[in-house]
């Protein structure tokens, strides 16, 4: 089984890294994007993942970046993470429901979860049975 | 002779004038009755006169001398017409014997008079003559018939303007030398008296000693002579001592009313100037009393100090505010009334400078320490008092009592610092969605690596180096959490002025790092251009932050409606030139009408719906009291932009807004 990718987009430094820290405390091979714009680069289809990112970021936020990868192919699950409650329901309907919607802070196990349950859905989309 | 013709002419005319208890009495025979009577009543009706002037008005002892004078000429008149016109020689010889008596009255009131009139220096001349007189009319009484007969041997006729008379003759007195020497004392004395008048000088004292003591010299020489020769039978005529004595009065009493008549104008003059005084010294007795009334009514400070710093008036606010009756104000200075050596010390300098420079001097604001120990603010005018000679003693003052708008004006102050301090609260409140997610962030980090580190020390070999880092930025994030709640307390501390030096352009970015939240989820871009080493700013740190942080959240606001790709904001710092700097913040909204570009520094104008719309008002105020300005224009590419100057290091002495 293919290693899978996970790539954690935010533009707080310092919250990416301890997100990632959290992840690869799992096992799960994370890479810290500093912007939407550097995980459309970084962003590898051939490699199964997801991605975690934050909603609200400077220039282009968490749906604008889900909407891009929508338009590639294997386009990976998206994990979002965000502050704000209200944000988050109007979030919610932009994004439709095959997304992962959870509050920021997160609990470490809630993520994990949420990131394996991501890329197993993602495992499966690419390899359907 | 004249009344010789004036009879004649009056004789058809009076025809039962020839009609008389004596039959056949010629014409002539009445001339002297008639002539010297008329000379008697004119001397008396003088001396009526001045007795009447002396009562009346002036009271002067030379009028009464000159009444007694002429009193005493009137009855020697008459006696010499009774000796003119006497029946026989014993007749005769003891009517010159009574003559003595007015002889010695006119001798005595002729002295009084020269002397009160000229002032004679020889007194002692006058008192020889009277009392030479005196001796002469006791010799004369003494003697058998008179000082000048032994006896009387007939009656000579004589013509008198063509009537005729008798004059006795006889044997002389040996004793008559002494009234001829009283003559002669008086005629000295005359002399010396109207030389005592010529040289007091003047043209009229001159012109008086000259008629009036000439004409009494005169007299008194040719009445003394022509007795002489009269009764020693050498000239033919009657004495010459009534009718030119009465000549002699005319000329003293033409002389004398002058005198009597200025006398009782000055009098009048005196009397009525008298009661102009009177009356207007009530006046001003009045309007004393009015203006004292009315420097007690009004309610500020008057007083006149001299330059020895007494005062010289004041009224009661004065008095009350020293807490001493007023009438104990005067006299004394304010060292004895105050004791505050500060205050005392400014008083005086200011006096002294009005009194110095002649200048009024407006003291805005001073304090004054009262009875009561309380501090009173007066506003103070001096004004120097230039007296008539030109010399500058004393100075005016008025104060006005400003306690109470002192007062109000430190409450407005007060409640304007606690509205900045609200305006501030309120702010942090609409922060709130951004300071949540300043604080989030940092949170939401230390959870993971908090948690990330847990799950590594679970493994059985933990990675002791990943451990540490995790550490470090959990601790580098619980400082980023502790500046942001530091930075909210700041805002929210009810803090006093204060001056800090500092960076304007971390100021800026700090502003920034605060509403980041709101600028992410308006999805707002920021740009800011900040020119580096810019000079330190020294103003109220968090009261600049408050500024920018309205104008900031400002911006956010007026681009809610903004297309989403069009929402962008810049920030920017800049140098203006060598004493001002300046903070542009630009937004890409609607903009600012033209017309409202004043009118939102208005309090209460705002065009949100739950604003006050107080922010701006502030903001102006916060940097007008930094000695900077804020003015809002119009973005050439569209929007608003808000540009706030101030001056760099020390600018203009920042107060409370």
């Amino acid at each position: 089984m293919t290693s899978a990718r996970v790539y954690v987009v935010d533009d707080d430094a310092s919250v990416a890294k301890a997100l990632q820290r959290v992840l690869r405390s799992a096992g799960i091979d994370a890479v810290v994007c500093a912007s939407a714009r550097a995980c459309l680069e970084a962003y590898d289809p051939s490699v199964p993942g997801c991605v975690v990112v934050d909603l609200a970021m400077p220039g282009m936020g968490g749906l604008d970046l889900q909407s891009f990868l929508r338009c590639r192919r294997d386009a990976p699950p998206v994990v979002f993470i965000s502050g704000h409650a209200a944000l988050t329901d109007n979030a919610h309907a932009a994004a439709g429901d095959a997304v992962v919607f959870l509050p920021k802070p997160v609990e470490a196990h809630v993520l994990i979860d949420a990131v394996n349950d991501a890329v197993a859905r993602d495992r499966a989309a690419r390899n359907p049975a | 002779m004249l009344a010789q013709k004036m009879l004649r002419t009056l004789r058809p005319r009076v025809p039962g004038w020839r009609v008389s208890r004596r039959r056949n009495i010629a014409l002539e025979s009445l001339i002297i009755p008639v002539v010297w009577s008329l000379g008697a009543g004119a001397c008396f009706a003088l001396a009526f006169v001045y007795l009447m002037a002396w009562f009346k008005a002036v009271g002067e002892r030379e009028t009464l001398a000159f009444f007694a004078l002429a009193s005493s000429l009137g009855l020697m008149t008459l006696i010499e017409m009774f000796i003119l016109l006497a029946p026989t020689p014993e007749v005769a010889g003891r009517i010159v014997r009574w003559a003595a008596i007015p002889v010695l009255m006119v001798f005595i009131s002729l002295v009084a008079f020269l002397h009160l009139y000229f002032g004679s220096r020889r007194l002692w001349l006058g008192y020889l003559a009277i009392g030479l007189r005196l001796a002469a009319t006791v010799a004369n009484f003494a003697a058998d018939l008179n000082l000048y007969h032994l006896n009387i041997s007939h009656l000579r006729e004589i013509s008198v303007f063509g009537a005729r008379a008798h004059v006795p003759v006889g044997e002389s007195n040996p004793w008559m030398w002494l009234g001829r020497l009283s003559s002669l004392a008086m005629v000295l004395f005359a002399i010396d008296a109207a030389l005592a008048g010529w040289r007091r000088g003047g043209a009229v004292n001159r012109r008086r000693a000259v008629l009036i003591g000439g004409s009494l010299v005169a007299w008194i020489t040719v009445a003394a002579g022509q007795a002489i020769l009269v009764t020693s039978g050498i000239v033919r005529f009657t004495f010459l001592f009534a009718l030119p004595g009465f000549f002699v009065m005319l000329a003293i009493a033409f002389e004398l009313g002058a005198d009597t008549v200025r006398a009782l104008h000055v009098t009048t003059r005196l009397r009525l100037s008298e009661a102009a005084l009177r009356h207007s010294a009530e006046q001003l007795g009045q309007e004393r009393s009015f203006l004292r009334r009315m420097i007690d009514t009004i309610p500020g400070l008057i007083f006149v100090k001299d330059r020895e710093g007494r005062y010289t008036l004041a009224n009661t606010p004065v008095a009350e505010l020293y807490g001493v009756p007023v009438e104990q104000v005067t006299g004394r200075t304010d060292a004895e009334l105050l004791p505050q050596p500060q205050e005392l010390d400014r008083f005086r300098n200011d006096d002294i400078a009005v009194m110095d420079s002649r200048t009024e001097r407006v003291i805005a604001e001073e304090a004054v320490t009262d009875a009561d120990g309380r501090t009173r603010w007066y506003r103070t005018h001096k004004v120097p008092i230039i007296g008539p000679d030109g010399s500058c003693d004393q100075v005016l003052g008025s104060s006005i009592d400003i306690t109470a708008r002192k007062k109000a004006e430190s409450e407005l102050e007060q409640q304007r610092k606690e509205l900045v301090h609200l305006s501030r609260v309120s702010m942090v409140s609409n922060l709130s969605g951004s300071l949540t997610h300043e604080l989030n962030q940092p949170l939401a980090a230390i959870l993971s690596n908090a948690q990330a580190a847990l799950r590594f020390l679970a493994r059985e070999k933990p990675d002791l180096d990943e451990l540490r880092r995790i550490l470090e930025d959990i601790v580098e994030d619980d400082r980023r959490a502790g500046d942001v709640i530091r930075s909210l307390r700041v805002m929210l501390r009810r803090s006093e002025v204060r001056r800090d030096a500092f960076d304007l352009n971390a100021l800026v970015r700090e502003v920034i790092q605060l509403v980041r939240g709101d600028l992410l989820n308006l999805g707002l871009e920021v740009s800011l251009d900040l020119v580096p080493g810019l000079p330190v700013v020294h103003a109220d740190r968090v009261q600049l932050q408050q500024v920018l942080l309205n104008l900031v959240i400002n911006a956010c606001e007026a681009m809610a409606d903004t297309e989403p790709h069009h929402r962008h904001m810049s920030v920017s710092t800049a140098r203006i030139d060598a004493r001002n700097l300046k903070i542009v913040v630009s937004d890409r909204g609607p903009g600012i009408d033209a017309n409202d570009l004043e009118r939102v520094f208005e309090p209460f104008y705002t065009t949100k719906p739950q604003g006050l719309g107080l922010g701006l008002s502030m903001c102006r105020r916060i940097v007008a009291a930094h000695g900077g300005s804020l003015q809002a224009s119009h973005q050439a590419g569209g929007g608003a932009s808000f540009t706030v100057v101030l001056p760099d290091g020390f600018g203009a002495g920042a107060t409370a807004p």
